[in-house]
């Protein structure tokens, strides 16, 4: 079975490119440009990672985390910030949880890396998911 | 008070500031007499203080400030003279310094006579969110402005000539407050960086997926494959110019053991190249060294801006010499001396070395290389020293900087 990996980021060109990048790398992307909509995608698509902006309007990326931790525990969400200055951790207070976090640019060689340090790489082994 | 006299009826100190300070969210404090004993206090000095006001008004001046007593004898100056002042000092007691500024202005009468000394007092911690201060800095200049003149129109009310003479001292409290222009200033820059990274990062973001797709393309002929590969070496040029100006460069947030001579030899090797343009002879000698627990990014911005600005200021084969030591003691550390035989830097330049802004390098220079330098060493709670010399023959310039070991806590 394929990683499925959601991008969710306002700026559209962004998602849909990271999404593609992903894609190229094995794994099985979908995108989405505000937080509602990658809530309700989601819910269907199961993903085991969401990569999301920090800032976005209506529904901002932790409380998007927030929502994903209640709705699916087993999704790990990676932070994916534009601003300078950023950390590399984010306390999430609701979420009692520490989220990794990631600076705009970065490459998406170095990307893939975090990405698979995070849930393997894209083709995931069935004899794991059978235990 | 029912049949009044022909003459105005004068207010009182605490009834003048009452509806002028009141509401300020900066603690302000009147004093009156020879003792300077408090005649008015807003609520945000009681909440400094953590004192009722009841307990304040009528006690002497240097009871109710941690350095009252110091204060005292500017505040004897205000009162004889009608000049205002300033007076900050920097409070060790506190886990963090603290700094306390006071700006003590005048109230007059119409005749000229020092009624009282209004006192000023602004706390601030130097230690971190520096982009946070400077915006509070700028947030609360604009709504103290907007208050006095809030606090201006209801004083017109009750007596005219007092209020020329108040905005007169307003305007000269004003003066006396050059360093909050400064930190407007700098809060401008603050939001302007983190706005332009912002907006900046994310199209590079894109970029770099954009560029990174199209190599993934088969059919590319040898010469696009050339043109994509320049494009994706540009742009990584201008992320890493983006990070490196825009917000205190950090690769990487995590505290770690840094080793200098580890730190200083990949610096010097980036720097590498204009040290051979320019014939630079460079020796980094290494006397001895513990490990630093710091942001391994935060001491290489330090180093390369003391290295950049050592680079840019000799001549063509000119000298810079890097000695790291060690510094035993109650808080051990290490030092890093960088020393030039550059042109110097004048007596008048010295002060402003730290400033924002202020800069030689007309056409390359920002201004920020030595003041987010000093920022960040002062977060660590270390210190740099600068002496210089402009005597030809023996010119140069040495910086010192001492960073603490720092504990893993």
């Amino acid at each position: 079975m394929r990683r499925r990996i959601l991008v969710v980021d306002d700026e559209r060109r962004l998602a849909d490119t990271l999404a593609q990048v992903l894609r190229l790398g094995g794994f099985e992307t979908l995108s989405a440009h505000d937080g509602g909509t990658a809530l309700k995608i989601s819910a269907e698509f199961l993903p085991d990672l969401v990569i999301t902006d920090v800032s976005m309007p209506v529904m901002d990326g932790i409380e998007l985390a927030t929502e994903l931790g209640v709705s699916l525990p087993d999704c790990k969400v990676l932070l994916f910030s534009g601003q300078a200055n950023a950390v590399e951790v984010v306390q999430c207070s609701a979420m009692e949880k520490r989220l990794p976090l990631l600076s705009k640019p970065v490459h998406p060689k170095d990307l893939m890396k975090v990405v698979e340090s995070m849930i393997g790489p894209s083709q995931a082994d069935d004899c794991e998911n059978l235990s | 008070m029912g049949a009044m006299s022909a003459a105005n009826p004068q207010p009182g100190i605490a009834e003048l500031c009452q509806s002028m300070a009141h509401f300020s969210p900066t603690p302000l404090i009147a004093v009156e007499g020879a003792d300077h004993s408090v005649s008015y206090v807003n609520p945000a000095f009681t909440k400094l203080v953590r004192k009722a006001k009841e307990d304040l008004i009528g006690t002497p001046f240097n009871d109710t400030v941690p350095s009252g007593g110091e204060c005292v004898l500017m505040l004897d100056r205000v009162f004889r003279t009608g000049e205002p002042a300033v007076y900050t000092r920097a409070e060790h007691s506190a886990p963090n310094p603290f700094f306390w500024s006071y700006v003590m202005w005048p109230l007059k009468d119409k005749l000229g006579r020092t009624l009282g000394i209004i006192v000023q007092i602004t706390e601030s911690s130097d230690s971190h969110q520096q982009y946070t201060s400077m915006n509070e800095a700028l947030l609360l200049g604009a709504l103290r402005q907007h208050e006095l003149t809030q606090a201006a129109e209801v004083l017109t009310r009750t007596s005219e000539d007092l209020i020329l003479r108040l905005q007169a001292e307003m305007a000269e409290r004003k003066n006396a407050e050059g360093a909050l222009v400064q930190s407007a200033k700098l809060a401008t820059v603050g939001v302007m960086a983190a706005t332009l990274a912002h907006e900046l990062n994310n199209p590079l973001e894109s970029l770099t997926n954009l560029i990174y797709l199209a190599q993934q393309d088969t059919q590319l002929s040898t010469k696009a494959q050339g043109y994509l590969a320049e494009a994706e070496e540009e742009l990584a040029r201008v992320a890493h110019m983006a990070k490196q100006t825009l917000g205190l460069y950090r690769e990487s947030a995590t505290h770690r053991q840094v080793l200098m001579s580890e730190l200083l030899s990949h610096l010097i090797a980036i720097f590498s190249s204009k040290i051979k343009n320019k014939q630079i002879v460079l020796a980094l000698e290494v006397e001895s060294e513990i490990p630093i627990f710091a942001v391994a990014g935060e001491l290489r911005q330090i180093f390369a801006n003391l290295l950049g600005n050592g680079i840019d200021a000799v001549a063509t084969g000119g000298r810079i010499r890097i000695k790291i030591s060690t510094v035993k003691g109650l808080r051990p550390g290490v030092r890093v001396t960088f020393g030039d035989n550059g042109a110097g830097i004048s007596k008048a330049d010295m002060g402003r070395i730290f400033q924002a802004f202020f800069t030689t390098k007309v056409t390359v220079g920002t201004g920020l290389g030595l003041w987010v330098s000093k920022q960040i060493i002062d977060r660590y709670k270390g210190a740099i020293r600068v002496r210089s010399c402009t005597v030809p023959g023996r010119c140069g310039t040495v910086a010192s900087v001492f960073l603490p070991s720092g504990e893993e806590s």
